[in-house]
């Protein structure tokens, strides 16, 4: 027997046997001291996802979406980092427990599929053992054991010739194998929760398809629950039953994945909608960027933290940030003037009206005057 | 594959040749004069004439040097003029002394620095980290010819645990072996130390900060078997070369703790020959000592292209 | 929403806003908002300041000794012979009546001269060969590369003594030269080493892609990664150089006495008589050497989290 085994202390409830959501956020906040002051990479999130349901987390890089994920497990660095809130998972709370209680919850119940795996896998270790290696000290498994079943894993991934894979290191596989693999040590020890960091930037467009197939059919086989954090809108569409808009450390929108996309309210995500090129365009369309920059969070700020960059905003968002409203059917936002509302077009108009460039780029008018505003950031403005 | 190893060979040779003509030159810049030395009171022209022929030292540096290599391969490598001994035996005397000094006090140092690099690593820049950085530093200003006296003042004369000077040789039993031994290794490993915990520390902190040791923790595994299996491997490479080139430079390096301890190993001969102007010997030595080094670091070199997996071998 | 067709003519000069578009846009992978530089930590902190100080008190003391009113240090005095730390002599004396006090900062002249000249020396040519041959592997770095490893591999000791013995007198110039000679091809593969792990990085070809010169790559790119090695093993490179006079003193081969050296110093209070009768001897010097490393180590450490940007990520 190894000498780095260990016991499982804890209990978790089998598959159907679940009262309660598998994983409960409340008011999660994580911050990092840094030389610069302390930024709030997560400010206050809140959310919640069943069983066997896909939450997607969307958001621009520096909107804290990754650290989000780490924090949910606690897969942080030790210092100069400042975790408040409650994760529950299972009936656990994860954010009570000691690091040792921790090492029992990752990749058992709760594994995360990395960004990168070129980096994120040991380029001196055979791919065979960094799956095995879970097998046989987290599950208990004798090498022979782990062996087949790490075969089985990869053959279940869509990984063809397993065997001669095992034995492969990582820089021998196409980046799709790569994250083939990440996928399958993830999977490795029948985790009930599976976060996904990414999983397909980087990747070509078809490989991404086939990865995003993937993942799904190994969750509805696994009756798992899911996160799939991205930048891309195109991701998430058909694939999550939940989605969340994180912008600045804290959540703008969330609504399941329909009435996000049919009844949009908070501009954010009406911009990254708008923002999607579609096939149906000529060519050579100019992409609707958002113009501008994400915001530091470091810095304090009064007001809705998108205003510098919204078509809709007005005063009232720059002194008061807006709460998160509901919006009947699970759907909240957090916007003083919605997309579509009587009020958002009207502050649209105005915006319009009053030359405001973001409203301008909105709107797809051209800037005729040049000192008629000032544009945040110093774009220039011909 | 085939390829590479040839053309490590074929550069092996080279240097190894250069090394010669390189001991050669400034052994013959040495000034005095042997035939002088050997002859002591005898010393008239006629003889001296008649030695200098013997010696073949009246012909020119290039026919010298080729006569001396053409020795070599014939496996001669000359004869002390003042002990008679040829080289090649005082070298299968030395030999035996410096592999063993040179093992024991390496194996010592790895013992120390390699679990107090792996605790600092952990938890750099905090107490144990900042204790054992400058103590180990301070080893660096602790020379060989001040933790040899040292040593001996406590353990031999005052404890008399273990003798003072003189080497036993294994022939003579495990036990009085190693005592003789274990002094001078102690206090060779002392600067050893240093070099391979700041190597090896430095490397670690760079590995531990990599994306695979997150996603290991992220796997549930111990923080033991992560440092032990992902992270102590890739981390070796520069532990070992700074092995190739401490151990090669020990050879000659270890004079001092020779000389303390009366340990008749190439430094030894090599300093005395020197002194002696005895020009066959040191020329000798000096070649072995090189080659030596190039050889040992030629082969950890070689053992690094095998052990990294990244690297594409021609 | 009215849309006219492709006409926005704003241009938007970041790119964070293009990092949300439809499928196959890469991320942007910025761990903390490039909004800024991040600030540096304020000051460097007590202890690199205490260690600078000390240090400059050292180097002061070295230049002043000649108008320092300290006692000649080869003055022997009979009647205070092995005398201990007092109100007369601070330091105490030797075994011939010399007062350490003034021997030491004397002595501490010679050790920090050579200690650290040749290491200067050798950081520039051999530095700026490393910089070169590892920039431009071919034929030029070939060559030095083996000319490099044929000069480490040889005996130090070796050139060292054949060199003193032919060009005597010994003076410290002379010393100095050759200790050059010594630690150049050291430096030189470090920092080719080092230079060669950053080239084939990726802002190396970015800097060629986009047209910058040779120089100004070498100078803007690649010498500011290396400065923290390079001073790092130069340090080390300092502490050795100043303990292998000490060795070449217990050989007899060093800066003749009367003028001291440390390590002669040291040599000097370890044999076998003085270090049972007056441990001082030894003592002192050593403190000061090992004061002097365990300060410029420290303040060494110090600058290199300084600059390292690195260090500050998640």
């Amino acid at each position: 027997m190894s000498p780095f085994r260990k016991r499982v202390p804890l209990s978790f409830p089998d598959v159907g046997s679940i009262e309660g959501p598998l994983l409960e956020v409340v008011d999660l906040h994580t911050s990092f001291r840094t030389p610069r002051g302390l930024v709030r990479a997560v400010d206050g999130v809140s959310l919640t996802l069943a069983r066997g349901r896909t939450l997607g987390v969307v958001g621009e890089s520096g909107s804290g979406k990754t650290v989000l994920s780490r924090s949910i497990m606690g897969l942080l660095p030790g210092s100069n980092v400042e975790r408040s809130g409650t994760v529950r998972f299972s009936g656990h709370d994860l954010t009570a427990m000691s690091l040792a209680e921790l090492r029992e919850v990752w990749g058992m119940q709760v594994a995360l599929v990395f960004q990168d795996p070129m980096t994120a896998l040991n380029p001196v270790v055979r791919v065979g053992r960094q799956i095995t290696e879970s097998l046989r000290l987290r599950v208990g498994l004798d090498r022979k054991a782990a062996y087949d079943t790490a075969v089985a894993l990869l053959k279940s991934v869509g990984i063809p010739a397993p065997e001669q894979r095992l034995k492969n290191y990582p820089h021998e596989l196409s980046g799709g194998m790569r994250q083939r693999v990440m996928i399958a040590i993830a999977l490795a020890c029948g985790p009930k929760l599976l976060l996904a960091d990414e999983p397909t930037t980087g990747l070509d467009v078809t490989v991404q398809a086939q990865i995003l197939d993937l993942l799904a059919a190994q969750q509805r086989e696994r009756h798992m629950g899911m996160i799939l954090v991205t930048h891309d809108l195109g991701v998430v569409a058909n694939r999550t039953d939940e989605i969340v808009v994180m912008y600045a450390g804290r959540i703008v929108e969330q609504a399941p994945t329909v009435e996000l996309f049919a009844h949009t309210r908070m501009p954010y995500t009406e911009a990254l909608l708008r923002s999607i090129p579609r096939l149906t365009e000529a060519s050579h369309t100019r992409l609707r960027a958002i113009p501008g920059r994400p915001p530091d969070l470091a810095a304090d700020t009064q007001g809705c933290r998108f205003a510098p960059r919204c078509p809709y905003a007005q005063d009232h968002c720059r002194k008061e940030e807006p709460p998160l409203r509901t919006a009947g059917q699970g759907h909240q936002f957090r916007c003083w003037y919605p997309v579509g509302s009587a009020e958002g077009d009207a502050a649209l108009a105005h915006n319009v009206a009053a030359r405001v460039p973001a409203a301008l780029a909105f709107t797809g008018t051209r800037v005729r005057d040049a000192g008629a505003a000032t544009v945040p950031n110093g774009a220039r403005v011909p | 594959m085939l390829r590479f190893v040839a053309n490590r060979l074929v550069q092996l040779v080279v240097i190894c040749f250069l090394i010669s003509i390189f001991a050669f030159l400034l052994v013959h810049l040495l000034p005095g004069d042997p035939a002088k030395t050997i002859l002591g009171p005898n010393d008239t022209p006629a003889n001296h004439a008649i030695l200098l022929k013997q010696l073949g030292l009246n012909k020119g540096l290039v026919s010298q040097y080729v006569t001396w290599i053409t020795n070599i391969f014939h496996g001669n490598l000359g004869a002390s003029f003042l002990t008679k001994e040829t080289v090649t035996s005082s070298l299968s005397e030395a030999v035996p002394i410096d592999l063993e000094l040179v093992i024991v006090s390496q194996v010592l140092a790895l013992i120390v620095a390699i679990p107090m690099a792996l605790v600092a690593a952990l938890r750099p820049n905090r107490a144990f980290d900042k204790i054992a950085t400058t103590s180990t530093f301070g080893m660096l200003s602790l020379p060989t010819f001040v933790a040899g006296p040292l040593l001996v003042l406590l353990f031999a004369v005052t404890l008399k645990w273990v003798p003072a000077t003189g080497f036993n040789r294994l022939s003579q039993g495990l036990g009085p072996n190693l005592k003789s031994v274990i002094l001078p290794s102690v206090a060779l490993a002392i600067g050893s130390v240093t070099v391979y915990y700041r190597l090896l520390r430095a490397d670690l902190i760079a590995t531990l900060q990599e994306d695979f040791v997150t996603m290991a923790r992220s796997k549930g595994l111990s923080t033991r078997y992560i440092l032990v299996r992902h992270v102590m491997r890739p981390s070796s490479f520069s532990l070992l070369a700074g092995a190739g080139i401490s151990i090669g430079t020990l050879f000659t390096g270890a004079f001092v703790v020779e000389i303390l301890f009366q340990l008749p190993g190439i430094g030894y001969q090599l300093v005395n020959g020197i002194y002696a102007n005895d020009y066959l010997v040191v020329q000798g030595m000096a070649l072995v000592a090189a080659v030596a080094f190039v050889v040992v670091n030629f082969a950890v070199d070689f053992l690094l292209t095998i052990l990294d997996p990244r690297v594409r071998r021609a | 929403m009215p849309e006219l067709p492709s006409q926005v003519s704003l241009e938007s000069e970041s790119f964070g806003s293009l990092a949300v578009s439809g499928a196959g846009a890469q991320a942007v992978a910025a761990r903390l908002p490039a909004s800024g530089i991040l600030s540096k930590k304020k000051g460097l902190g007590v202890t690199f300041w205490v260690c600078a100080a000390w240090v400059a008190l050292m180097i002061l003391l070295a230049l002043l000794a000649s108008v320092l009113p300290i006692k000649a240090p080869n003055y022997q005095d009979y009647s205070a012979v092995n005398v201990g730390p007092s109100a007369h002599h601070l330091l105490g004396t030797d075994d011939l009546g010399r007062d350490l006090l003034s021997r030491v900062i004397f002595g501490s002249r010679v050790s920090l001269v050579i200690g650290f000249v040749p290491i200067i020396v050798g950081l520039i040519v051999g530095g700026a060969l490393g910089l070169l041959a590892g920039y431009r592997a071919g034929p030029v770095d070939t060559v030095l590369n083996a000319v490099s490893f044929v000069l480490i591999a040889f005996p130090a000791l070796l050139a060292v003594m054949v060199i003193e013995a032919f060009w005597r007198p010994l003076v410290l110039w002379k010393l100095t030269l050759m200790f050059a000679f010594v630690s150049a091809p050291l430096l030189f593969r470090v920092i080719r080493a080092t230079t060669l792990s950053f080239a084939s990085r990726e802002f190396v070809v970015a800097a060629r892609a986009t047209g910058a010169k040779t120089s100004r790559i070498l100078f803007r790119e690649l010498l500011p990664n290396i400065v923290p090695a390079a001073v790092s093993f130069a340090l080390i490179g300092v502490a050795l150089l100043i303990v292998l006079e000490g060795s070449l003193a217990f050989l007899g081969l060093s800066i003749g006495l009367p003028t001291s050296s440390l390590g002669n110093i040291i040599n000097d209070g370890v044999n076998s008589n003085n270090l049972q009768l007056n441990p001082y001897i030894a003592l002192w010097p050593s403190l000061y050497i090992f004061l002097l490393l365990t300060a410029l180590n420290l303040m060494a450490d110090r600058l290199r989290s300084y600059f390292d940007l690195r260090e500050v990520t998640l």
